[in-house]
């Protein structure tokens, strides 16, 4: 029965923290890849109605978005969007009758939805109407607080979400679209994409939104990535402790497996008995899995939304909730997974000699350790195939790492005993004997112990590896931004894309703050999706002067030679990941669509960047302007003469900007807080689940060494009629933990900085082409190595307390 | 003689049950005798040895052991007592299992801080297992297991044995055999000796027996 509690609770705490990772991942994924924007602005409703038609399964979402302003003193700038609401686009949370609070929405044409904060601070409590200017003209919008918690996500301040319909009245653009909103399927995506670019009309592209949301897309994929790299891991650590538990269940049932087999039961029959009574338990504990499992991904949730509320039309699509066929799926994967770690105990039990049971001894439990380095060796071998076979394909890494991770986590319990062992050697003198039964009792029940040291071990592994990366890749990110925020102030549209030459305030900006004598240079940079040979390429237009030509870090080719022929002939420079994805190096070509036919750039360096894993290829302004017409800015760098004239810059600055609301301005550091900011919100997640993995192993540790106690019980009774008292008996099952948690730790650390480098080098590489040097942030790691050893220490508590208050008495008659 | 062990008025009754197991028992024991307890299962044969071996307090009267009073000692104290001064042998061997043969007998040794000297290996000898000296519990028979319990009883001269039923689990044959061995080596070494059994066998060459019955010792 404590068995069944135990298993359960593994269970359970196991299956959630794995339901809750495929959950928040189904999460981002479902979100917009793509949005089909037009070249000169505005898109023909038309296109959509053609779209949905061809694509009736990707759902295409309508957006119209545009600039408004509450008239005043400050005017309070706000952007306004218009969503597809009639088909049910902004998701509620829960039942789908709750999103009756966007009724209005739909019946009343000038109404919008509004975070409580926005609307406080636009009505100031006269009414419920606001009066928005838009492009000269001047409505009356009826504002409505989005009712808390009901929508899928918090709305963004300063944004109104209106009906389509709405919008183009608000925005006198009927049958006009600023963009369609696309959720491409992982599976096929380019292909999709390339599909749908070939059915557009001219003047329409389709651009990764990857290319648009630099950062955080690109973090949310790595964040992704890694937190499936994870939560195969947490399936590493389940299985140990399921195994533990089924063991368990087995040995203590041994002399009835042994009865059963003298009355005639067949080795067949009860091994099919020990699976079914398994599979039951997993049955149930799958269930009771699945439901906290979404419970905790609500809890998650709540940490990703920080990273995804600024990205307004996520919100669109961003549905909470799992289709019952994937829990279900997700549920018989638990089950699955428990027969898999039940089997080889009840293969065991089927082997139960006769004799065994008759004689009430039980010869198996201090059985010498399987030969696990077999396995290990077959392991490790597969491991080794499976990389050098590995090129782009991630899933093939991924089955490196486990087969790696079980090549190594078999002989855990066997170096424990190593270790052990060589402790007893030690430990000769008398002075020792406490220590010297706690190791016996060890070393003769490796059985026992091996699989809870392995989970335990492999939890913090997992920890550590996380650890390792994270700082990693935060280290990394932190030193390519300081090189690359060069510029003193940048200037950027607020959605990220660039306006057509014509009517760009950035274009006008620029020109004003070249005349400033405080102004030393400006950059600028365009981001666009132009058609290469393999689907389209994100391409970056910049004007790079002087200053800011050093924050671009080459990885291959000299800085000199790139600047010597950046803007004078068809040289181009590729991003890492571009060039790690295309197998490019210098002197290759990049073939791009220009309006005069296909043009060759060759490739002069490649260079560092962590913002778009799908890699970009930058030009130079001049070169770009020889090839296409004039393309508008989507960001500007400004680089004051003196350091002392930054704060006067940016007020300048501001004063040039404050009659366009679709434009933000940034100061170099807050620019880089900002990033890293949602580069450590990305990654909260990550880190919460390490934690979570420990805690859940931890319960492993406390449930083995529980069954431990039970099974000595006896054996503690003797001690203490032998003449050992309560604290000495104590001692010993302390020592046990102590020596169970010192070896995970010290075993786990090095194992888990070489998960962090495999994470880097192989996983992070193969899925983003990123490179970046492996920083082992040795503070954290000797926190989580105290954790780990104070977790093993909590965990012996209660075993403890039990021996303890071991009655002589007591125990002796309970044999 | 002078009496090791001498109880006055000694009863016990458990806590919830309602009749005590025994009352107002009244003995004096010498030092180096053999004493059986005989009595029916149940008659409270256990108890008695878990009062004399300072595992269980008695609910009225007085044991004092070799000038030591054992009612009214704390947890530790008594552990301390058990530790010098007891040799225990149970039915059910009770080695520890993950000790090796060697390493059980060591163990009274090195909780007393004993020596080791070369008394292990005259032990080994004494009880005829020189070549079993590094098998663990679960390899020996049941005979060969007593026999080491019956060793790690002895090791470190301890005042009073206590034996309960330590013959329960074996065969006639092996269970004369192993309470040959425990007379013979009581006796050159001059322990004393408490046995509780039901098997007459077992009580034969007792200096004395004591009976329990319903709750008071008689003499057979
Ligand atoms: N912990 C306990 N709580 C309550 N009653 C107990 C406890 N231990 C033993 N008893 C009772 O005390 C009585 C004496 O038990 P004891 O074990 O001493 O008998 P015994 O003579 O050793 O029997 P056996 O020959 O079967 O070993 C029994 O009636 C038993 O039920
Ligand atoms: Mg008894």
């Amino acid at each position: 029965m404590l068995g069944v509690a135990v298993v359960t609770a593994v269970q359970l705490t196991q299956r959630s923290a794995r339901e809750a990772l495929s959950y928040t991942e189904r999460v981002l994924v479902g979100a917009v890849t793509h949005r089909l924007v037009a070249q000169d602005g505005l898109i023909n409703e038309q296109v959509f109605a053609d779209l949905s038609l061809a694509f009736p399964a990707l759902r295409p979402l309508p957006v119209l978005g545009f600039d408004a302003e509450v008239p005043g003193a400050p005017p309070h700038a706000l952007r306004v969007v218009g969503l597809d609401l009639i088909n049910g686009s902004l998701p509620a949370r829960g039942a789908p009758n709750q999103s009756n609070s966007l009724l209005p929405l739909l019946r009343d044409p000038a109404t919008g939805l509004v975070n409580s904060k926005t609307r406080r601070a636009l009505l100031s409590n006269h009414g419920t109407t606001v009066e928005l200017q838009v492009k000269g003209g001047k409505t009356k919008l009826n504002l409505l607080a989005a009712p808390e918690r009901t929508l899928a996500l918090d709305l963004p301040d300063d944004l109104i979400v209106v009906d389509i319909a709405t919008a183009q009245a608000l925005a006198n653009q009927p049958g006009k679209l600023s963009a369609i909103d696309l959720a491409l399927p992982a599976t096929d995506r380019d292909k999709l994409a390339a599909a749908i670019q070939a059915r557009l009309p001219a003047g329409l592209v389709l651009r990764d939104s990857a290319a648009d949301r630099v950062q955080q897309q690109a973090l949310t994929r790595a964040f992704e990535t890694n937190l499936t790299a994870l939560s195969l891991l947490v399936l590493v650590v389940g299985m140990f402790l399921i195994y533990n538990t089924e063991s368990f269940l087995i040995v203590q049932r041994k002399a009835l497996f042994g009865g059963l087999r003298a009355l005639g039961v067949t080795r067949r029959e009860l091994l099919i008995a020990v699976l079914v009574e398994a599979g039951l338990l997993g049955v149930i504990a799958s269930i009771i899995g699945v439901a906290c499992g979404v419970a905790l991904a609500h809890a998650l949730l709540q940490l990703v939304t920080g990273t995804i509320n600024d990205l307004y039309y996520r919100v669109a699509v961003t549905a909470v909730s799992l289709p019952p066929a994937t829990m279900g799926a997700i549920a018989l994967g638990g089950v699955v997974a428990t027969l898999l770690a039940a089997l080889s105990p009840a293969l065991e039990a089927t082997r139960v000699p006769v004799t065994d049971a008759l004689h009430a001894r039980d010869s198996s439990l201090y059985a010498p350790a399987a030969r696990t380095w077999r396995v290990s060796v077959a392991a490790a071998l597969l491991a080794l195939l499976l990389m050098r076979l590995s090129s782009d394909n991630l899933w093939i890494d991924y089955a490196a790492l486990l087969a790696l991770m079980l090549a190594v986590s078999i002989q855990i319990p066997g170096v424990q005993s190593l270790v052990v062992a060589g402790l007893l050697t030690r430990l000769r003198s008398r002075r020792w004997w406490p220590e010297r039964i706690a190791l016996g009792n060890l070393l003769r029940q490796r059985r026992r112990v091996g699989p809870a040291t392995t989970a335990l071990c492999v939890a913090a592994v997992v920890s550590v590896g996380m650890q390792v990366m994270i700082s990693s890749f935060r280290s990394a990110v932190e030193v390519w931004l300081t090189q690359l925020l060069r510029a003193d102030i940048y200037i950027a549209y607020t959605d990220h894309t660039p306006r057509e030459m014509g009517e760009s305030a950035l274009a006008e900006l620029r020109s004003k703050l070249l005349a400033l004598t405080e102004v030393r240079a400006v950059s600028s940079v365009t981001r666009l999706t132009k058609p290469g040979v393999n689907g389209p390429v994100a391409l970056i237009v910049y004007d790079l002067p002087e200053p800011a030509r050093a924050g671009v870090q080459f990885i291959a080719g000299r800085a000199s030679d790139v600047w010597a022929r950046w803007e004078t002939s068809d040289v181009a420079i590729v991003t890492e990941p571009f060039a790690y994805h295309n197998k490019l190096a210098i002197g290759a070509t990049v073939n791009l669509e220009t309006p005069r036919g296909p043009q060759r750039f060759t490739i002069a360096g490649i260079y560092r960047d962590y913002a778009n894993e799908r890699g970009a290829v930058a030009l130079s302004r001049p070169t770009y302007a020889r090839h296409w017409p004039p393309a508008g800015y989507s960001g500007l760098g400004v680089y004051a003469r003196k350091e002392t004239g930054i704060a006067k810059l940016r007020a300048q600055v501001e004063t040039l900007t404050t009659a366009n609301a679709s434009l933000e301005i940034h100061a170099n550091a807050e620019l880089r807080r900002n990033a890293l900011a949602v580069f450590d919100r990305t990654f909260v997640i990550t880190k919460t689940l390490g934690f979570l993995t420990l805690g859940v192993s931890m319960v492993g540790v406390v449930s083995a060494l529980l069954a431990q106690q039970l099974e000595q019980a006896r054996q503690y009774g003797t001690l203490r009629a032998l003449g050992i008292n309560g604290y000495e008996l104590a001692c010993i099952v302390f020592a046990q933990t102590l020596v169970i948690g010192v070896v995970a730790t010290l075993l786990a650390l090095p194992l888990g900085v070489g998960l962090g480098v495999y994470l880097i080098r192989v996983i992070n590489l193969h899925s983003f082409g990123w490179t970046m040097p492996a920083t082992v942030a040795w503070r954290q790691l000797g926190a989580i190595a105290l954790s780990l050893l104070g977790a093993a220490l909590v965990a012996g508590i209660y075993p403890t307390l039990r021996a303890l208050h071991t009655s002589p008495a007591r125990a002796l008659r309970n044999e | 003689m002078t009496a090791l062990i001498v109880g006055r008025g000694l009863g016990m009754c458990y806590p919830g049950s309602s009749a005590g197991v025994f009352e107002a028992l009244n003995f004096e024991v010498a030092s180096g005798e053999f004493v059986a307890i005989l009595g029916r299962s149940g008659s409270g044969k256990s108890t008695l040895l878990h009062l004399l071996g300072a595992m269980e307090q008695p609910t009225s009267g007085s044991l004092t052991i070799g000038g030591i009073k054992l009612d009214g000692l704390d947890d530790i104290a008594q552990t301390a007592f058990r530790r010098r001064h007891l040799g225990f042998v149970f039915q059910a061997y009770n080695l520890v299992p993950t000790l090796t043969v060697a390493e059980n007998l060591r163990l009274p040794l090195d909780l007393n801080g004993i020596a080791e000297g070369d008394s292990i290996a005259q032990m080994l000898e004494a009880l005829g297992l020189e070549n079993r000296a590094r098998r663990y519990p679960d390899q020996l028979s049941g005979g060969e297991q007593q026999r080491v319990a019956i060793g790690r009883a002895l090791i470190h001269a301890p005042d009073l044995i206590l034996a309960d039923e330590p013959t329960g689990n074996l065969d006639a044959e092996t269970s004369a055999e192993v309470l040959a061995l425990l007379q013979r080596l009581v006796r050159t070494r001059r322990h004393t000796l408490i046995v509780a059994t039901h098997s007459l066998d077992a009580a034969r060459n007792a200096d004395r027996i004591f009976q329990l019955d319903h709750g008071r010792l008689v003499s057979p």
